[in-house]
């Protein structure tokens, strides 16, 4: 019985699909129709919109990514050198270990010979981007009361070592550690906070693993403000304008142009001078060039690997004089003078890196240099995120993007219908052609966007292939084609009915 | 029994209530500019002047109070009350609560290198 029952619904149901279904062809052919339009005219835009949504294969990311890096690659040419002046990377590796006879981990004493060598010769204040968590060192006892004899009462800012123990909602709390006397001797503690592939920095976010944490640009470029005249009490003045710093995050410009005067310091240097980008107009030009074509990678595939925008320094220089052959014991003084140092290391099996767009992969130090960089020629105006719209990782940019797109579009649209081409291969050429176009035309309104708001360039890449995909000639081919075929099919259904009858 | 059970529970709730509103935000370490001074400022966010390393007692110890908006701290130095930028303070508030994106995140680690990445905040 029940078996019935339920055979007798199906069947009811079976029935009401099919008058829906007959409705639809014979009675509401005015509505169908309208759905029609309405469904040709707003699949194109949903179908953007959902992917910018929902991200499939992250596309919307890739080609964000890929639109910041270009722009950010093209925008080395106009970017100002006042930061470089002001910045000094010191880099410790397995060579400046084995000159100075020390193993890994480096002795306190060797820390300490190195930032009194520092403070000797003048620097400002000092970054370490170190992770110094072992007490038991190798070295002669009283190393560590050295070494904090040395950074007391100098503004030696340490980053905060990575925990290796998490509490309950996964915050780290407890585990590898700085060692304590250090943390205590610092001026401060701050945190690397670095993310998205090394291109933002949180400056200071308000709540951060349960705690308002300060990234270490910030606070190296509070130290810096409050020693520049220009820069105390102006808006850029963190204490004065705190607003423009909490809870921001800052894009990473990047320079590219050899820091004029490093060369004076090494033999080396020389060389690396001659060889990376100087600034030039031809340089820039080819930087240009570089940047938009296809399958670029992204680092300067035509300079030395050595090349960097901030000074660098090898640690032994300043630990072993004796045995550094070639250095100019003067030069690199007056280089250290005034100067901010940010010091890093790259030791073999401690990998403590990440992306730039500029010179590839680079030892985490040069990612704090550049960010203080920017804040120092920035100040309040860094470039930065724009603020999130509360839809995953959807921010207010994708409004704009959708905009942009939809002139693209338009544009393409109507470039399309005044060639008229007449095959899908030209049909094809001239999509091509035109996403290319659009492509520098978004490039100049990005740029102007980033100048007249301050905030990261927008995804002028993916808007100007989307919109040239979805309305351009290729696509007005291609809807010919298939109103052709579905005339020829719909006579063809006539033609076999007539036959029939 | 049901009675007894929920003076209990009532019972530890408040004394939890109670130990939260009596928890104090510590102060642990203070970022002295150069010359061992640095700038300290009214409530409304207003400098006040300077004040030396010596006015304050040493750290850590306790705010005398806390402007969770703001992050700013009021310590009593130098005789008075004057408010310090979160820029120039590490103290040990903790925050109230943690989006999910965090906690996922942070149980997870982070993806690319040691720079403590982030893709949430």
């Amino acid at each position: 019985m029940p078996l019935r029952g339920a055979k007798g619904t199906f069947e009811t149901a079976r029935r009401a699909w099919q008058g829906f279904i007959a409705c639809l062809f014979l009675q509401c052919t005015g509505w169908r129709r309208l759905g029609d339009r309405l469904l040709k005219l707003s699949f194109v835009p949903a179908l953007i919109v959902s992917a910018a949504v929902f991200n499939p294969l992250d596309i919307s990311g890739s080609s964000g990514r890929t639109s910041l890096d270009a722009y950010r690659r093209i925008a080395t040419s106009v970017y100002p050198d006042k930061g470089q002046k002001k910045i000094v990377v010191v880099q410790i590796d397995d060579t400046s270990l084995a000159v100075n006879g020390e193993s890994y981990p480096p002795s306190f004493d060797f820390y300490a010979r190195l930032i009194q060598k520092l403070k000797d010769a003048g620097a400002e204040s000092i970054l370490l981007d170190l992770m110094i968590i072992d007490r038991n060192r190798p070295g002669e006892p009283g190393g560590l009361d050295r070494l904090v004899s040395a950074i007391a009462d100098f503004p030696v800012f340490m980053t905060v070592a990575r925990s290796s123990q998490q509490d309950d909602s996964g915050c780290a709390t407890a585990g590898r550690q700085n060692v304590e006397d250090l943390r205590l001797a610092v001026k401060g503690e701050p945190h690397p906070l670095i993310r998205d592939g090394a291109s933002h920095v949180d400056l200071f976010p308000d709540s951060y693993c349960g705690s308002p944490r300060l990234s270490a640009a910030l606070a190296v470029y509070n130290e810096y403000c409050g020693r520049s005249e220009a820069c105390q009490g102006s808006r850029n003045d963190p204490l004065v304008n705190p607003d423009a710093f909490r809870n921001m995050t800052l894009t990473i410009e990047w320079g590219r142009v050899w820091p004029a005067g490093a060369e004076a310091v090494h033999p080396d240097h020389r060389r690396l001078a001659a060889e990376c980008p100087d600034g030039s107009l031809l340089d820039k030009a080819g930087n240009f060039l570089r940047t938009l074509m296809p399958f670029e990678s992204g680092v300067l595939s035509n300079a030395p690997a050595d090349c960097r925008y901030h000074p660098v320094i090898r640690a032994e220089w300043l630990t072993a004089p004796e045995s550094a052959t070639g250095v100019d014991g003067k030069a690199l003084a007056d280089l250290l003078a005034g100067r901010i140092v940010v010091v890093g290391a790259m030791f073999s099996g401690v990998q403590d890196v990440g992306p730039s767009p500029v010179f590839g992969i680079v030892p985490g130090m040069f990612l704090h240099a550049m960010a203080i960089d920017n804040l120092i020629v920035r100040g309040a105006g860094f470039m930065k995120e724009w603020s999130k719209l509360g839809l995953g990782d959807l921010d207010l940019s994708v409004l704009v993007e959708l905009a942009a797109m939809a002139l693209v579009a338009l544009a393409a649209r109507r470039i399309g219908i005044w060639l008229a081409p007449r095959t899908l291969l030209s049909a094809v050429a001239w999509t091509l052609l035109l996403m290319a176009a659009g492509s520098l035309v978004g490039l100049a309104f990005s740029t102007w966007l980033v100048w007249l708001t301050g905030l990261e360039p927008v995804n002028w890449i993916g808007v100007a292939v989307a919109g040239a995909a979805v309305a351009g000639p290729a696509r007005i081919v291609l809807a010919k084609r298939f109103e052709e075929l579905r005339v020829l099919e719909a006579q063809e259904k006539s033609q076999s009915n007539g036959g029939n009858a | 029994m049901i009675r007894m059970s929920a003076v209990v529970l009532a019972a530890l709730c408040s004394f939890a209530v109670s130990a939260m509103a009596q928890e104090k935000i510590k102060i642990e370490k203070i970022m002295f500019g150069s010359g061992g001074m640095i700038a300290v400022f009214d409530e409304k966010g207003g400098k006040k002047g300077e004040l030396p390393k010596e006015a304050f007692p040493s750290v850590p110890f306790d705010a005398a109070d806390y402007n969770r908006n703001t992050r700013s701290v009021k310590v009593n130095a130098g005789g008075q009350e004057v408010w310090l930028s979160p820029f120039q303070v590490q103290v040990s508030a903790k925050a109230q609560v943690l989006t999910e994106c965090q906690t996922a995140q942070r149980v997870s680690g982070t993806t690319f290198s040691s720079r403590g990445a982030s893709e949430c905040k």
